[in-house]
Parts: structure tokens; sequence; C-alpha cells
């Protein structure tokens, strides 16, 4: 091969290897001046905006706006918000609602792209809280701190400080995941432990009366505590109790926080449970972990709100009445008892070419009562919005939980869930704790290794 | 109008390169450009200069992702040339009937969709549930957590890749099969040589720019698996990053973390690694024949 001596058909050949092996995402300067507000007030300020004070419904679309708009988020979405479409258009008749849907790993990838290429993205777009601060910083996203004004006090307080940045608010909550303890009634009788929620609830009061229930539940009914991953763990649970304490990664400002005593506690907290076998080494969402639920082998699963619909319809529909739901076990006197787990929020990108429809539907769907409460019958959607709360529905009695008004427990904890600073950076967060959290669970290093080891690669590779 | 003599080959082969120049030449370029930045993919770039690299170079995810390539490398590779030929030389003699069934059989997971070929495997492997552990129950022996250990997920991985890529791999060996002379193997029995025999006497010399154009492609494979463990792992690069390729790292990186300007400098610093590793590739084959 004679080629190899000529350097035009040597760069010619790199060319083509190159073109082989990247595949690079060229885009030009978009042209959509980035809003980098001054950072003078300080986030969760009220926005000085020019709304009217009096809180009368601001800025109230006419309703004979027209035009199509397209909402993209992924199938729960659609079929959350399809619930009040008819209500809807009987007040908006000329807006024509499309949906676009793809699973919520697909739909984050596109709407970076259709972000950055500045179309494609649609008129309304879902994200969920832990991805939303990525694409506010990207600056991307419609102000909505006008539509949000008059109900800024209606909604979960940390759902709306989680979509403010720089005193101004990009996005309307949908959901809320307040966090409770889904426990097994049978279990706990098996294991001659008091069933109904009061007693659970003092019996699970603090994670220390957890860690001692835990040995009487594998000792009397053989059964672990909870199903907790080891090598596989993906670290939302250890979110979750980070978050119960106010506790984040991050700080108010973007710097690396996660190296302190809460922190230390869920870790301690977690290695007893490996460490005794009071954990079902299980990754969630599989099988083994479906089985586990459906056939009692874990006493109880620390989850969301949403957990409940999950359990009921496809996860272990024939243990109806088997189930109860308390709070969440303190950390100390008087800590939250609660924390949240996922919950989803509308937004609107700059780039929508029919905003005036776009901010009717937003508005329609989620600062009304009657829409909440109609999602939240549909699909189980939790509202942000805490004037439902007195609805008759949250006091309804379920039989699935033995009768327990379940949801009256999930809307008295809302308010108490601390607000938390994902930052842009969480998700190579949560995927470099994942990964030191393995470790620790596989013995490989000790609470306070996998401590500064968290620290230190969230530092290095965020560089925040 | 009159074309100079010379310019109608040029004016023939033109669709390609000015699809080139668009589609590759100017991305490369200005990927190129973006490993100097750090660059979120909507705001302006800021100019780094060689930042990315120097940190890349500390990036302990990016340098074990690398070492997972040459792991798996050494675990699959070798193995799926060989049953690859093999398997071609078996499909390639007399004696087999339904050859065009077999083809297909073995071609077809190369086609089939990398969706339900996860979904599949992870039934398969399950710990709790999974077939193969039920097999190995039923047979007497220990479950094995596969995707759920270091080396569960590694050989896990590899039997996926082996499985995917050997159809793809016959093929080509195939080809190369049919254009050996088939009067050698005549002299060969002739002259009293056993089928075993004729196999590396002639078959593996016969067929040595085949294997060496199937081992390149599979070298660049593996350092370049995605779909694979993306699938296998549901995103997360298996237990402790163990199956983490770095091309999914590069994709976490910019797609996930839009992070563009340091997945394009980890893309450049691969691309000079693979372009090194096969001009030796070369080299090697070249000095033995």
């Amino acid at each position: 091969m004679k080629a190899w001596k000529q350097p035009m058909s040597l760069v010619l050949v790199m060319l083509m290897g190159l073109s082989l092996i990247l595949s690079a995402c060229g885009g030009g300067k978009s042209d959509n001046a980035s809003s980098s507000a001054p950072a003078s007030s300080p986030a969760g300020s009220p926005a000085s905006s020019s709304a009217s004070p009096s809180g009368s419904a601001s800025a109230e679309p006419a309703k004979d706006i027209s035009g199509e708009i397209t909402v993209a988020g992924w199938d729960y979405i659609q079929k959350s918000l399809s619930a009040v479409l008819p209500e809807f258009n009987k007040e908006y008749p000329n807006i024509k609602v499309n949906f676009k849907v793809a699973p919520p790993a697909d739909h984050y990838k596109k709407l970076t792209l259709d972000l950055s290429s500045g179309q494609g993205a649609g008129d309304v777009v879902a994200i969920e809280i832990q991805n939303l601060p990525q694409y506010m910083e990207l600056g991307a996203l419609e102000d909505l701190s006008e539509d949000i004004n008059a109900y800024r006090d209606k909604f979960n307080k940390y759902k709306v400080e989680s979509a403010t940045l720089d005193g101004k608010v990009y996005a309307m909550p949908i959901d809320s995941g307040p966090v409770g303890v889904y426990y097994r009634r049978d279990v706990f009788e098996k294991a001659g432990l008091p069933s109904d929620p009061d007693s659970v609830a003092k019996q699970l009061a603090t994670w220390d009366s957890y860690l001692e229930t835990a040995k009487i539940i594998k000792d009397k009914a053989g059964v672990a505590m909870l199903p907790l991953a080891g090598s596989t763990n993906d670290a939302r649970m250890f979110q979750i109790l980070m978050q119960q304490q106010g506790d984040w990664y991050f700080d108010k400002n973007g710097a690396t926080a996660v190296n302190n005593d809460k922190t230390k506690k869920v870790l301690t907290l977690f290695d007893n449970l490996w460490k005794n076998g009071y954990a079902m080494d299980v990754q969630d969402w599989t099988d083994g972990w479906y089985a586990a639920l459906k056939d009692g082998k874990v006493a109880t699963i620390p989850a969301a709100v949403w957990m409940g619909g999950f359990l009921k319809s496809f996860i272990a529909p024939d243990t109806a009445g088997k189930w109860g739901v308390v709070p969440l076990p303190v950390w100390e006197q008087d800590g939250a008892r609660t924390s949240n787990d996922g919950g989803s929020y509308l937004a609107i990108p700059s780039q929508s070419k029919n905003k005036e429809a776009a901010r009717a539907f937003v508005n329609f769907m989620l600062t009304k009562d009657a829409s909440q409460i109609a999602l939240f019958k549909a699909t189980d959607s939790f509202p942000s919005l805490e004037t439902t709360y007195s609805d008759p529905y949250f006091a309804e009695k379920d039989p699935y939980f033995a009768d327990q008004p379940y949801r009256q427990l999930f809307a008295d904890l809302a308010d108490e869930i601390l607000p938390v600073n994902y930052t842009g950076k969480y998700s190579e967060a949560n995927a470099l704790t994942m990964t030191e959290l393995q470790k620790l669970a596989t013995k490989k290093q000790d609470v306070d290794a996998t401590l500064s080891a968290i620290e230190s690669s969230i530092k290095s590779k965020t560089g925040q | 109008m009159r074309l100079h003599k010379c310019a109608a080959p040029y004016v023939f082969i033109s669709p390609y390169y000015v699809l080139f120049l668009f589609f590759v030449l100017y991305p490369l370029l200005s990927a190129f450009y973006a490993s100097f930045t750090e660059w979120n993919g909507i705001k302006d770039p800021k100019w780094i200069g060689f930042r990315n690299y120097s940190s890349l170079f500390k990036d302990d995810i990016f340098l074990q992702s690398l070492w997972n390539g040459v792991i798996i490398f050494f675990m699959y590779v070798p193995l799926l040339l060989f049953l690859s030929l093999v398997f071609a030389v078996i499909l390639n003699s007399a004696f087999v009937r339904l050859k065009g069934f077999f083809r297909a059989a073995y071609f077809i997971p190369y086609i089939t969709s990398l969706v339900a070929v996860g979904f599949t495997f992870r039934m398969l492997f399950g710990t709790e549930y999974g077939y193969i552990n039920e097999l190995l129950t039923s047979m007497g022996l220990a479950k094995t957590d596969w995707l759920g250990t270091i080396w569960g997920a590694r050989i896990t991985l590899a039997i996926l890749v082996i499985w995917r890529w050997l159809g793809y791999n016959m093929v080509i060996m195939l080809a190369g099969l049919q254009n050996i002379p088939s009067d050698l193997y005549e002299a060969a029995r002739i002259d009293g040589a056993g089928p075993v025999q004729s196999f590396f006497r002639i078959t593996i010399p016969m067929m040595a720019p085949i294997i060496m154009f199937t081992s390149i492609l599979s070298t660049i494979g593996t350092f370049q698996l995605f779909a694979e463990p993306l699938v296998l792992t549901r995103g997360s690069g298996g237990p402790e990053n163990s199956i983490m390729s770095v091309i999914m790292y590069v994709y976490n990186q910019s797609f996930s973390y839009l992070k563009f300007g340091y997945a394009s400098a980890a893309a450049y610093v691969f691309f000079l690694l693979m372009f090194v590793l096969t001009l030796m590739q070369i080299r090697v084959f070249r000095q033995e024949n």
C-alpha cells in the first residue's frame, strides 16, 4: 500500500477516520440574546414585576385566542393533561392542542437540541424538577413571573423556589412529590408489631427507631425492611434523605456543600442497613423489585405520593388492604417529616410562535383548582396548588390502604418540603454519587471515605 | 461549453464530497474549535485554550472508560473473529443444507432493534428472575449477579456483543472464503492434509487480509461501543462505571451535562488514540505477510 507514503491521502484518510468516530454537534451562534439578568435580587425574592399587586387575576387572556400549540412531554404528561383538555377547549374553542411524546430521556435530549437550534421545541414543554435548572440556565425559557404572581403563595413554596432564577420564575408547577413511608400491615403483624397508621408512625418516628424496627422485622418476620440497591444504587433514596434535612449537593450559591454532618447521617444509615442485611439489594423498577413489593418481601418502602398510584394500578394490585402510609421518620426533633421525589413543571420556550395560546393553556391547566383536582383524579398527579387540599377528594378513605385517607396525609405534609438548589449540574452530581454509593455498598470504602469522595468528584467535575 | 477533459470524473464523485464537506468536514472542524472552549450548546463558547485537554487526563472516569475498552477488547474480539471464521467455513462447506436459512439466522441479531435486545438481555440476565439464573439453579449451580457486579456486567456485555456481531463478521468472512481458489484445497487433499490442517495452513493464511480488515473494524467498534452498554445498563454505565464506553461518556458529557467543549476534546483525544492503534495494527499484519 504505497498510499501511506503520500501526505495528501494520509490527511484524507485521517478525515475519514475522524468522520467514523466523531459526530459533532456543530452549531453556529444562536441569535437569541441570553437573558443574563443582573443577579441583583436574591433567588426567591418576589420579582419586581409590573403586574397588578391586588392579586386579582393578572392579565386574564382573551377567550378568542386561536391557533395551534404543541405540548412536548412524555406519555404520562399527555395522559394527565388530556383529562382536562375538553374543559380547556370549552373555554378556548379556537386553540388546537397537539402532543409530542417521547420517553423522558429522549424528550430531554431533544429539548436540549431544539433549544440550541432555536426551533422545534414546541410551545409548552414539561420538565421535571431536577432537570429544570439546566434549562433555566440556558436562558431559552419564557419568564412566567407575571402569570405566577397571583398564585405565588398558593403553590408549594419549594416548587416556586426551584423554578426561580435571579428573581424570575420560568415554569409553572404541575405536581409535587411529598414522600412518606409505605408499609405492609401484614408484615408488621407477623413481626408482632401494631399495624395501624398511628402506631406505626410512632414506631417509625425517627430514623434510629426505623433501624431498630428493621431488626425486629428481620428477626420476627424474616424479611427486609426496604429495597435499597447496593452495587446498582441510583442515589435516589440518598437524595430524598438529604433533601428531607434541607441538605444537598450544592448550597444556595451553587457551591459544592455535600460534605457535612447531615449527609454523613444518611450515609451511616445506608451503611447500617446494608451491613446488617436489613436492605434488599434489588434495583428499582426491575422484576425482583416488583416481586418484593407484591409478595411482602420488604416491610416498607419510603417513596413519594405517586407510588401509591403505581402500587395500586400495576405493581401490586392484588395486595389491596395490606398497605398503610406514615410520614418519613425524622432525623431530629421537629425536623421535616417528608421530602420530595419527582414532580414536574410546564414551561414555555422563548422560541414559541404562539405564546399567548401557550400561556392560556399553562394557566388554565395549572392555576385552577378544578383543573388540578381533575389531573389528580385522572392520573394521580398530586397538586402543587395548596388551595386544592381542602377538596373532599383528599379526605376520601382508600380501600387499597385499608380505608386510610392516604392523600390527606401527603396534603398535610406537603408544606414541610424544604427547597434545595439543584443547579444545572444536578445530573452529573447524581451520576458521580451513584458510583461512590455503590463502592460503599460493596464495602470498598467506608462512610468517611465515601463522603469525601462524593465531595471531591463533584467539585472537580462540575467546577462548582 | 467544454469541460476540461479531467473534470468529468470529479463531477461524478462530487455528490459524496459535497455532502462530506457540509455534514462531516464542517462539524469536524467546529468540534475541533469547540474542544478549546467551554460551551453549553446555546450561549457563546468561551475560549479556554487547552484546559479541556488537561482536565481530561486527570478525569478518572474518562480513563476508566478507555481502560474498559481495553478489557472488553481482550474479552471478546479474538473469540468473535475466531468464531465468525469457523462458522463461515462450516457454512461454506458442501455438506451443510439450508445455507440460506443459517446465513439469515446468524445475521438477524445485527439488524434487531437494540431496544428490544437490551430488554431481552436484561430479562435473560436478571439476578432474581433471569432465565440464565433459573437455568443455572436448575442445574444445581449458584446464581450469578450478572448486571450487578463489575465482571458480571462485562461478561454480559461481551456475550451480547458476540451474539450481535457474529453474523455481521461471518458474512464478511464468507465473502473472503469465496475468493480462495478451490484447487488449493484439492492439492492439499491429494497431499494427505485433513480438514483441520487445511483450515490452519490454507484458510487462515489466505484470509489474512480479511481477518485484518475485520479486526480493525472490531477494534474501532469495541472502543466505540455505545448502544449496547447503554441499553444494557439503561444509561448508567454499569456498577461503578464498569462498562462505560468512551462514546457513552462523550454522549453523557454533551447531551446530559451540556459540556459540549469538553465532550469534543474527549472525542478528539479518542480519535487520535484510535488512529495510532489502527496504524499499529496495519503494521503488525504487514510484517506477518
